[in-house]
């Protein structure tokens, strides 16, 4: 009776070591060498990403900015995917996009199934952090040209921290992506939050539910008008 | 011989075998993760680490710690698995032909972390894909412009105005040697750009410094970098045009530039007497730095807006025009950090104006003036700016700029008074001369992470000159003035105005974090007026009958000091943002005049808010609401009698305080790009609370005005609604607005308020063809409604309008307007119909230095065009006289 009775303190003990959860700010910037006013509006952006055992949502976290409207509009604008949330249900094996066009929502929805990556042996050190090299090619649609072209995304994750989750949707790492490079943005982490509480992390609910090729579709036709 | 059956039974074992092959060369380790308590770890990371090249691989556990890990045959791998809250666990696998079974229990890491927070910031690594094109591997040597050697790479297009693809991507920044070249507009230097100077094209991807249209996948933009031969990086270009017309007309138009990798230069030159000014406010503008540098800062734009240079480009109400407008834009680079830009406008003018008035006084018993005034004005104005510009580092900005104005305007008119009581002819002649000083500095650095600060200082001097003179042979202002009788009434008035003006403030923005922001204002603004007038008669036989002997005549130094404070928090909550501002002000001023020292002080703490609702991008909503002050400017001070007009005597009042009054206004916005539909709806309201007003002792048409801090409160209110819809390719709008507004007349010790309402919409449609011609039809009908003394005036106004573009046969471009008016004046019964064209017909040969252009305006030599107005308690309707038919021939050559 005492034995287990300790041995229940010691389960809750561990349960409760245990971090529920983690909340990680990523920042942004441009791979550029001058500087502009761009750059600096971008400094203050801040992406957050929550994930517990099940659940994950990346975002933009809005803020505040001295000087109007105008170029604010214009940095967010350069991250063409900065106004979409990332959600991802380990239980009902679902990734959910949700992007904005033309002042519009719309819902994408796939199965987690997780990416082609491919893991190098290069490594590199972020803080602490021994991470590695991933890379994966996506394809990107240019309206204007009517052409497909692939890019290359560039993950750098650290496997310590098994919370399989990035920036952007990129997801499927056995580890935390500190770091993503893809064309010339740069995601890197800011500051990671390991907490023990239960988050709840919302589902983005609102938008027209649409595939990715209808997504497609639907910029197409207006971009050729 | 082969059967197909033999075939295909063939091609199934090969690739049976070769999947065998693949299959066989990986081997699978799985086994189970879990804790010290035997408790399954899922989602934990194993990855596995290979001694030779190959790929790494890797697998996450699942819900009950169980993995699957596939590994090549043969190989060594490090395995590591990790669990957040666990130390991690390594071991050293040497896979064999066999699968594996490998548990793995992992202990507490007792070392917790609630926070990490990584200082750190990845490399730049810039990829620059250039493609660069050697043009004189393209070139024959009769390209004119850089636009014929760009039509001749391949993969570049160029249309006929001079938009530029490469590879299917629009450039939109055009830089020669790495820099902006004038305003960044790809047509300015592709149109300009003299091919023989052109060296290489560097087409820069990946030039990221605008992103286009929000939710498109990708950055489509380019910029361009023309790279010059070594010898020929000085170059003109620009365009002239000359023109003749019936009657003596004649217009001389030169745009010219100059540019160089340092200095870039503009000329505009413009000798007309056809009443078009070629200098735009948009030309003023770009001399200002061009929209994007005043985006930032909207009082600038404003400011530049209301000037009285603006208001003189926009000003169209003349009988006759004759100017000579010269105007100078140069821009140099010291350093790379520093720009020094100036200009110098310059315009001289002959005007001639015509303007027929009937003004009804709508009091004690009302009756009609009939007021007919011409006038012919020379006018002549230089105003000069110039602007240092240093940006060392994005930290921190500092601008100083010296601008200077220089006035001198003399005009002779005349004005046929008739009316009841009296009718004559005034001869006025003015002369103004005025010189206006600024100097301006402005400071501004990031102090910290948090904060930055900014100083901006401005010194201001003014010196105001105008004499005018009042010739009659009719006594003008009986009882008000002391007239001695002559055989014509000569009177002259002097003044002069001076104004020191300085002010200073220094404000601290903190970000105290991501959505509070506390901004601190700390600033003084001091003047230091005098004012000097006098008021004579001047008799045939030379005396001087002065004024003063009867009470006129001012000499009056005012100086006021405006201490301030300012906080102003910044919140935002979800999509609005608050900004709640306080400022307390500390006046002082005193006014010493002769027989009157007056030293006042006083304090007042003026609110301001803002609320901007963002629901998206392109969806808002906004609230303004400011309680304002203002105190009286000199001229209302003067405490002895003035004349004002021909028949009007005014007197200050030195004892007045400040004015108060509230405004408020709120707009919602809205653009659909999807649905191609622009929404815009306003309301403002603003109400006085004290504000200054004239009591007037009325005789006929002759007016003695003082000044008093009227209490009784007054408001207008204001609602107007823009809606504009594109459907396929015509664009339908409809805009609207209601003005109401009420005042207090004071008139022979009666008070009376007075009403005006104005209803207003209009209705139109664009079309925007690519192949056809395009037409903008419209109609507007306007209400006004006068309300004074207990009788209504009431205007109405149907105005129809046409515009039409055609261009044809490639070479040809067709312009014309029309727009019909149908005015009524229903309270005196007074119908006026009356209607305007303008047509023009311009040639050019696509890439050819030549143009030609037929223009006309004013087809139906219309004279007059007519309006109204209500103000203090007269109700007014006026016909301004307009320039008659012209019609020009134009040549224009590009250099």
């Amino acid at each position: 009776m005492k034995k287990e009775f300790i041995n229940l303190c010691f389960a809750l003990f561990y349960i409760s070591v245990n971090a529920q959860n983690i909340v990680v700010d990523y920042s942004v910037m441009l791979n550029k060498e001058e500087r502009t006013i761009i750059d600096e509006i971008l400094e203050t952006f801040v992406f957050k990403l929550q994930a517990n055992e099940t659940e994950s949502l990346f975002r933009l976290e809005e803020n505040l900015q001295i000087k109007e409207e105008f170029n604010y509009n214009l940095a967010k604008a350069l991250i063409v995917d900065g106004d979409n949330e990332y959600y991802t249900s380990k239980v009902s094996k679902r990734a959910i996009t949700q992007k904005k066009f033309a002042d519009n929502f719309f819902i994408i929805e796939t199965e987690l199934n997780g990416y082609n990556w491919k893991i190098t042996k290069q490594t590199k050190k972020i803080k602490n952090y021994t991470c590695y090299k991933a890379t994966r090619i996506i394809q990107q649609t240019l309206h204007k040209k009517q052409q497909i072209i692939d890019v290359e995304v560039v993950a750098w994750f650290c496997s310590e921290i098994n919370y399989s989750f990035g920036p952007i949707g990129n997801y499927g790492l056995p580890g935390l992506i500190l770091e993503l490079n893809i064309g010339n943005l740069n995601f890197y982490v800011k500051k990671i939050e390991f907490n023990d509480d239960c988050i709840t992390i919302e589902e983005p609910k609102k938008g027209q539910k649409v595939s990715e090729i209808e997504f497609n579709n639907i910029v197409k036709e207006f971009v050729e008008n | 011989m082969l059967k197909i059956r033999t075939i295909v039974f063939m091609v199934k074992i090969l690739l049976l075998i070769a999947g065998f092959s693949l299959n066989a060369q990986n081997i699978t380790v799985s086994g189970k993760v879990q804790d010290s308590l035997k408790t399954p770890l899922d989602y934990a990371n194993i990855l596995a680490v290979p001694e030779s090249d190959s790929e790494l691989r890797f697998a996450i556990t699942k819900d009950n710690g169980d993995y699957q890990l596939k590994l090549e045959q043969n190989q060594t791998y490090k395995i590591t698995v990790s669990y957040l809250g666990y130390l991690p666990q390594d071991i050293t696998v040497n896979t064999t032909t066999e699968n594996l079974t490998k548990n793995f229990t992992l202990k507490v890491n007792h070392n917790q972390l609630d926070e990490v927070t990584l200082n750190y910031t990845p490399p730049i690594t810039v990829k620059k894909d250039t493609t660069i094109y050697r043009v004189d591997k393209f070139t024959t040597g009769e390209e004119r412009k850089l636009k014929d050697v760009l039509k001749k790479l391949p993969g570049v297009e160029v249309d006929r105005a001079g938009n530029v693809m490469v590879q299917g991507k629009k450039v939109t920044k055009v830089l020669v040697e790495g820099k902006t070249f004038f305003t960044g507009n790809s047509k300015l230097a592709v149109n300009n750009i003299p091919a023989d100077a052109v060296n290489e094209i560097e087409v820069l991807d990946n030039y990221n410094d605008v992103a286009m249209l929000k939710g498109l996948q990708d950055s489509e933009d380019l910029a361009m970098n023309i790279k010059l031969k070594e010898d020929k990086k000085n170059f003109a270009f620009g365009d002239v045009e000359v023109g003749a017309g019936i009657k003596n007309r004649y217009i001389i138009h030169p745009n010219l530039f100059y540019y160089s990798p340092k200095t870039n230069i503009n000329l505009i030159g413009d000798l007309n007497n056809t009443g078009t000014k070629s200098f735009t406010f948009r030309d003023y503008l770009e001399f200002e730095g061009g929209f994007g540098k005043l985006m930032s800062d909207s009082g600038g734009y404003f400011n530049l807006f209301n000037s009285d240079f603006a208001q003189y480009l926009a000003n169209q109400d003349f009988k006759s025009n004759t100017n000579q407008f010269g105007a100078l834009n140069i821009r140099q680079a010291i350093s790379d950090v520093t720009d020094i830009s100036g200009y110098v406008i310059s315009s001289k003018a002959k005007v001639e104006t015509q303007n027929n008035t009937i003004n009804q006084y709508n009091f004690g018993e009302p009756f009609t003036e009939n007021r007919i005034t011409t006038n012919n004005a020379n006018t002549f104005f230089t105003i000069g700016k110039v602007t240092i510009d240093y940006d060392p580092t994005y930290k921190e900005d500092f601008a100083y700029n010296s601008f200077v104005k220089v006035t001198n305007n003399t005009s002779n008119g005349l004005i046929n008074t008739n009316s009841i009581n009296q009718n004559n002819s005034i001869n006025t002649l003015t002369d103004i001369v005025g010189l206006n000083l600024k100097q301006n500095v402005s400071y501004s650095r990031k102090l910290s992470k948090k904060h930055t600060g900014t100083l901006e200082a401005t010194y201001n001097y003014k010196n105001d000159e105008p004499l005018v003179n009042w010739l009659t042979n009719q006594e003008i202002l009986p009882g008000l003035i002391p007239l001695q009788t002559d055989a014509v009434f000569n009177i002259l008035q002097t003044k002069t105005v001076k104004t020191h003006n300085a002010s200073a403030i220094v404000k601290d923005y903190w970000v105290v974090n991501n959505f509070n922001h506390l901004y601190t204002s700390l600033g003084v603004n001091a003047a230091f007026n005098s004012f000097e007038n006098q008021d004579v008669q001047e008799l045939s036989n030379g005396e001087i009958n002065n004024f003063n002997s009867a009470g006129f005549g001012n000499a009056l130094k005012y100086n006021f000091i405006d201490t301030f404070v300012g906080l102003e928090y910044k919140f935002q909550t979800g999509i609005t943002t608050f900004k709640p501002a306080l400022y307390y002000h500390f006046y002082n001023w005193q006014v010493n005049q002769q027989d009157s020292q007056i030293s006042k002080t006083k304090a007042l703490v003026l609110p301001q808010l803002i609320i901007k609702t963002e629901f998206n991008s392109s969806q808002k909503l906004n609230f303004k609401y400011k309680l304002n002050a203002r105190f009286p400017t000199v001229n209302r001070l003067a405490n002895n009698f003035m004349l004002s007009s021909f028949n009007s005597v005014s007197r200050g009042n030195p004892d007045l305080d400040n004015t108060l009054y509230h405004s408020a206004s709120l707009t919602y916005y809205k653009f659909s790009l999807f649905k191609n539909l622009n929404l815009n709806l306003s309301t403002s309201f603003n109400k006085k609370v004290k504000d200054y007003k004239n009591v007037t002792q009325l005789d006929g048409i002759n007016q003695f005005n003082t000044s008093i801090l009227f209490e009784q409160p007054e408001h207008s209110w204001n609602v107007s609604g823009r809606i504009a819809k594109k459907i396929k390719k015509i664009k339908y709008k409809f805009r609207g607005s209601y003005r109401y507004r009420d005042f207090f007349q004071i008139v022979n010790t009666e008070t009376k308020k007075n009403i005006s309402k104005n209803v207003s919409g209009t209705l139109s449609a664009e079309t925007s063809f690519k192949k056809h011609p395009n037409i903008e039809i419209g109609y507007t009908k306007d209400f006004n409604n006068y309300r004074s003394s207990g009788s209504i005036s009431k205007f109405e106004n149907d105005a129809f309008f046409v515009n039409i573009e055609y261009d044809f046969l490639e070479d040809f471009i067709f312009k014309a307007d029309y727009n019909l008016d149908n005015y009524q004046n229903k309270s005196l019964n007074i119908k006026n119909t009356f209607d305007n064209a303008n047509a023009s017909l311009f040639y050019q040969v696509e890439d050819s230095a030549w143009g030609f252009e037929i223009n006309a305006t004013n087809l139906f030599n219309t004279e007059f065009k007519q309006g109204n107005s209500f103000s203090d308690f007269l109700i007014s309707d006026s016909q301004t006289f307009i320039l008659p038919r012209i019609i020009m021939f134009k040549v224009a050559y590009k250099l």
